[in-house]
């Protein structure tokens, strides 16, 4: 069993789990992306919650050793290995949200040259999005204008 | 449509010394982590690495820093240099796309004189009329293929047994030749035969045409007749005995095998690479078998499990680096084009392994009839009458109808591995790829699920283990992986200056 990080509780069960996570330390992002990341031996739902906490349940899908599956995952190693990688989601995330713009930019950039394009993408590492030398390609808006968004602030 | 983003201040780094670089991570085993950028190069390091990385955690000037900014997985400047630097590796890797559809397969005849157990489409016929290609049908799928703008063209004649409809052969080749040398393209072509039916005469052809022959060795005499029988029983002998005279008349370089593993093959990995040492082959790709056509009616003869299929791989490998380390020069196939792409810049042009998928974009088959789809196994699924991924007919459509067509849209909406799901997420994006084919086959689902996903699954587990070799401190295995990544023999390698392996 992984260390309890804060913000974390769980209950278990035989072959079932509830997991409490603090919304302020998880995003639900990296929760969904685990959660998918883990549907081959578990059944997963995630209600909606009244409050900012996240509730995840899970249900093994394979509770009793066969011919086809001698060896099947215990309910403790899956939160274990759930906590762990949740974890590394989180981190995944930030990284998503980081680089989003300069990662855009530099795919935008790699195929300008195919002709696609009627004009190279501006932007540089420290202007990705051509903060200081606007386009007809890129328009920036204020927040209270038209919600066009491509990444959360 | 102009695009719209919140103000500049949204997009401010929280700690300003130094800026994150798109890269994604793995886990490799418990004590190792992979972290790979967006152009596909990697540093390997204890697990916690990335997250010291991410949580701007790193000192300044300190080995792992100079690493990963020399890598470009963070900066600390504002050189515009950085980014066009990091799109031209990008396009490098992706330079596949380039002139898109290069492979273009011709179905001439299902007629076949083996019965595979895994085979998915051929007929025991002697009826010519009901399963050749017909000369209208091969002049219109010529003309179809050399609209593709791309300006190398590989034409491979496929069946069934294509030799049994030599005749098709001479037509499409002759169509096939003027076209390229009016359009000043590059033809390539390769004939995939099983060799038993062919003669001193078609040889002299094949050499006059410059055709490169790409035959089925399963492995010794015992494997190879029980995958792949014929009434005479003597597929082995007549395979191996017509190796030798194609190599004679064409030259050795012009004759390569495949073979495909079946349950009957499992527990013999090292004997079936052995044959390919004894019929002095230098490579050999451990396939899986297909999960289309016959080989899924004929499952409980053919099939195993994907962990069969890895252990089966995991052993073979192990053998041929043996082979290497004791001067037989042999490279396996499938690890050649996965290192090809974790060590180099460069991608390869192996469709079954791309992002964009290969379907329809590097790759299109016209059958026999004149269907036109996206990939053979696609073809192989209509055979079990599911036309998923039939693009259209040469005699009814033309180019932009197959490239407009639902069937292809479909196909495209799956076809990158960088909007899949988990996928999207995972750190081999840059060395894996998309097969909405193959999803659609196994899992009834264009996009799959990866969890559960054995073309994931194989994937994962072969590329985690050539990261364990090449970081294994083994400078041997680094050396043969460079032959092969190379195409040059181990010895050539070894003339080199220590500095350049």
């Amino acid at each position: 069993m992984a260390e309890s990080p804060e913000g974390f509780s769980q209950s278990t069960s035989e072959h079932e789990a509830t997991i409490r996570l603090d919304g302020r330390i998880y995003s639900r992002e990296a929760v969904l992306r685990t959660c998918h990341a883990f549907t081959d031996v578990l059944y997963v739902h995630v209600p909606e919650s009244a409050d900012s906490n996240l509730t995840i349940q899970l249900r093994l899908k394979i509770t009793r050793p066969s011919l086809e599956h001698p060896n099947p995952t215990r309910i403790e190693d899956a939160v274990g290995e759930f906590c762990n990688s949740l974890l590394e989601f989180e981190l995944r995330r930030q990284v998503e949200q980081e680089t989003a713009s300069v990662r855009q930019l530099l795919i935008a950039k790699a195929f300008s040259e195919s002709g696609i394009l009627e004009e190279d993408p501006p932007g540089a590492i420290s202007d990705p999005v051509g903060f200081e030398a606007p386009s007809s390609v890129v328009q920036i808006r204020p927040n209270s204008g038209p919600l066009v968004k491509i990444a959360e602030p | 449509m102009a695009r719209s983003f919140y103000p500049a201040e949204a997009y401010r780094d929280s700690d300003p010394r130094y800026q994150l670089l798109p890269f994604r991570f793995l886990r490799l085993d418990d004590k190792q982590e992979v972290l790979v950028n967006e152009v596909g190069e990697f540093v390997v390091g204890p697990i916690g690495t990335a997250r010291t990385l991410i949580t701007k955690t790193l000192t300044s000037g300190s080995d792992l820093y100079s690493t990963f900014k020399a890598r470009q997985f963070l900066t600390d400047g504002s050189s515009s240099q950085l980014i066009d630097l990091l799109a031209t590796k990008y396009r490098t890797k992706h330079s596949f796309i380039d002139g898109f559809t290069k492979l273009h397969i011709f179905v001439v005849t299902l007629r076949c004189d083996h019965s595979c157990q895994y085979c998915q489409v051929s007929r025991q016929t002697a009826d010519k009329s009901a399963f050749d290609m017909n000369p209208a049908t091969a002049a219109k799928a010529v003309d179809l293929m050399m609209e593709s703008p791309a300006k190398e063209i590989t034409l491979e004649l496929q069946g069934g047994e294509p030799l049994l409809a030599f005749d098709v052969i001479r037509l499409v080749v002759g169509l096939a030749e003027a076209k390229a040398k009016a359009l000043k393209k590059d033809l390539r072509i390769v004939v995939t035969t099983n060799l038993a039916n062919v003669t001193n005469d078609i040889l002299l052809y094949l050499k006059e045409h410059h055709i490169r022959v790409s035959t089925s060795l399963d492995g010794p005499a015992a494997i190879h007749n029980a995958n792949r029988p014929r009434p005479e029983n003597n597929s082995y002998e007549l395979t191996t005995e017509n190796i030798a005279k194609a190599r004679r008349i064409l030259g050795n370089d012009q004759v390569a095998a495949l073979m495909t593993t079946t349950h009957v093959s499992l527990e013999h990995v090292e004997d079936i690479i052995d044959e390919y040492v004894r019929q002095e082959f230098h490579s050999i790709f451990l396939r899986p078998i297909s999960p289309y056509g016959f080989a899924v009616r004929t499952k409980r003869k053919t099939g195993y499990e994907i962990d069969a299929f890895l252990k089966f791989y995991k052993t073979g490998l192990a053998h041929i680096l043996n082979l290497n380390r004791q001067g037989y020069d042999l490279a396996e196939v499938y690890a050649k084009i996965l290192l090809t792409k974790i060590l180099t810049p460069y991608g390869t042009g192996y469709v079954d392994l791309q992002s964009p998928a290969g379907a329809g974009i590097n790759v299109l088959v016209y059958n026999y009839d004149g269907d036109v789809y996206a990939t053979d196994e696609a073809r192989m699924l209509a055979e079990m009458g599911d036309f998923t991924f039939r693009l259209g007919n040469v005699h009814r459509n033309s180019r932009k109808d197959l490239f407009t067509s639902d069937e292809f849209l479909n196909l495209a909406a799956t076809a990158c591995n960088q909007s899949l799901t988990a996928c999207s997420d995972c750190a081999f994006q840059a060395f894996c790829g998309s097969d909405p084919v193959y999803n659609h086959s196994t899992q009834h689902d264009m996009f799959g699920h990866r969890p559960s996903s054995d073309f994931c699954k194989r994937n994962m587990e072969v590329i985690k283990h050539l990261f364990q070799l090449i970081t294994s401190g083994d400078k041997e295995v680094m050396r043969i992986f460079l032959a092969w990544i190379q195409n040059v023999g181990l010895a050539d390698i070894n003339k080199m200056a220590p500095s350049c392996v």
